[in-house]
């Protein structure tokens, strides 16, 4: 059986026979790679922000007026039973009052003696939502509390919630067509490079079909060299993702530590490295299987139209 | 060894390449197979190599029913027999060490006995000074000395040859035709398609002709 020491010269020969070609599908693999992996990263970072967030959301119940107490229990029993929140507080008025004017009271001072203002402002339930309820789901969950007895409004920061979800989500589609695309498109460049020199190594082939090696033994060759420009081409893709979350890094630092983001945007884990430096090279083996699967169909096979 | 029974080979056409081949070559025989260009004489070539199945009829070369082999077995087939072609066939990327060893690497020996066995062919063919050199840094004759050595590294039971001499001068054809004599003389079945009669002719070896499909006996 060929060996490993046999594969890794042939891959050396095929480079030097062939480098315009090798280099040009280096080049375009690794690209697209990198745009893959980017933007994997990119709304891997942005899902993981809005479980940040969706786990520190909370949900203002404003209750009817005059509510009664039994009614209040009975509401409060509904929400508990509900299994969304970890925390639920009950404001009263005077201290949503409270609450208001120490924000406000600068601004607007003469409504501290307002009677009438002061009836106009609600008590409430503030609820804090469990880290597994997603954003997306604020809307259905408000409906619901809606429904509930003794509940005349609910507010969570609905326009901006609802804007950044669709935001995520239109990310999201994108993405996942744009990397299909790439995804599709690398395995035409892996394709095309491994055809080409499979054309250019046909004296090989015929030679080895003529001194008795197994069709298996003909493609490994070129199946472990699609392996090896797809393990390259991902090892270049992640260091050059790397270079560009540094520099977006960088550039948004600022901002980031403003909003809090510090913590949560990160790179790849080692693990995650790994795991799409294997797919790279399953990718370029794989495909490169698909170019080779019929090579000794050529001169060399055995005519069945006897 | 080799064995043709009512062998018919017919192309597209229809193109009758051989008709009615009966032919035996016994272990050990030497035997030239001499016609002019397009007597079928390459289809006997192919034929034997697997490279092509007849049209009707029975084959049998090294224990292999050729006429039934399956495209599964056909390499396994090929590692019994040993192939010389006019054009020597050599891989111009490696050297000729390299080119000879290729059989013994595809059957899996370690590189110590593929080493020692090059060392051993490159002697019979006279070749020891050419270890490294590539195939376009030496002459013909040396070339077909090459694919020689890698027909014969394996030990085959059967050598064929197609116009092995095709491409040389009479001195170099000469050579090589020692070269298969030595060969055949330590068991090897020899089998040479030609059209150079003088080389049969010097030779005395066992001659069957073929001339418009048809195989006689001279």
């Amino acid at each position: 059986m060929l060996n490993i020491d046999y594969f890794l010269k042939s891959v050396v020969r095929s480079w030097k026979n062939h480098l315009t070609i090798q280099l040009s599908s280096l080049l375009v693999l690794s690209s697209a790679l990198t745009i893959v992996f980017s933007f994997y990263l990119v709304f891997t970072n942005l899902e993981r922000l809005v479980v940040s967030w969706g786990s520190d959301l909370e949900m203002n119940v404003y209750l009817e007026d005059s509510i009664e107490p039994s009614r209040q229990a009975s509401l409060l029993k509904s929400l508990e039973e509900m299994d969304k929140f970890k925390e639920i507080r009950y404001l009263d008025r005077k201290t949503t009052t409270d609450g208001f004017f120490k924000k406000m009271s600068k601004y607007v001072p003469e409504f501290k003696e307002d009677n009438e203002f002061l009836n106009m402002v609600p008590s409430s339930y503030v609820v804090k939502m469990l880290p597994a309820i997603k954003v997306e789901d604020l809307s259905t969950l408000a409906t619901n509390i809606m429904r509930l007895d003794g509940v005349d409004d609910v507010s969570y920061g609905q326009e901006w919630i609802t804007n950044f979800s669709v935001f995520v989500s239109a990310i999201h589609k994108t993405g996942w067509t744009i990397i299909f695309i790439l995804l599709f498109g690398s395995l035409f460049v892996i394709g095309y490079s491994i055809k080409a020199i499979v054309i250019q190594r046909k004296e090989e082939v015929e030679i080895l079909e003529l001194v008795g090696a197994t069709a298996n033994m003909i493609r490994a060759p070129y199946i472990f060299e699609g392996g090896i420009l797809g393990l390259i081409s991902s090892l270049i893709a992640v260091v050059a993702s790397y270079v560009l979350y540094q520099l977006q890094d960088r550039l948004l630092l600022s901002e980031i530590g403003l909003w809090g983001l510090a913590g949560i945007f990160r790179f790849y884990q080692w693990y995650e490295v790994m795991l799409l430096i294997v797919v790279g090279s399953l990718l370029g083996a794989g495909t490169a299987y698909l170019c080779v699967k019929k090579i000794n169909s050529g001169w060399a096979v055995l005519n069945e139209k006897a | 060894m080799i064995e043709f029974s009512h062998v018919y080979k017919t192309y597209p056409g229809p193109i009758h390449a051989l008709k009615n081949i009966n032919l035996t070559v016994e272990k050990g025989e030497f035997i030239y197979i001499t016609g002019p260009s397009g007597a079928g004489k390459t289809t006997l070539f192919r034929l034997m190599s697997a490279f092509d199945k007849p049209s009707s009829g029975n084959i049998s070369v090294a224990g292999y029913a050729l006429d039934q082999i399956t495209e599964k077995d056909v390499p396994y087939y090929r590692r019994k027999i040993g192939v010389v072609f006019q054009d020597f066939r050599l891989l111009s990327d490696q050297t000729i060490a390299e080119n000879i060893a290729l059989p013994l690497k595809v059957l899996g020996y370690k590189q110590p006995i593929i080493r020692a066995r090059v060392d051993e062919i490159l002697e019979i063919v006279g070749l020891t000074d050419r270890l490294d050199f590539y195939p376009n840094q030496i002459s013909g004759g040396e070339k077909q000395r090459t694919a020689i050595a890698r027909a014969l590294i394996h030990q085959p039971d059967v050598l064929i040859a197609d116009e092995p001499t095709g491409n040389l001068d009479p001195d170099l054809s000469l050579e090589i035709i020692n070269i298969f004599e030595q060969i055949n003389s330590e068991g090897t079945t020899v089998f040479v398609a030609t059209h150079d009669i003088n080389i049969v002719n010097k030779s005395g070896k066992k001659r069957l002709h073929v001339q418009n499909g048809i195989i006689g006996t001279l």
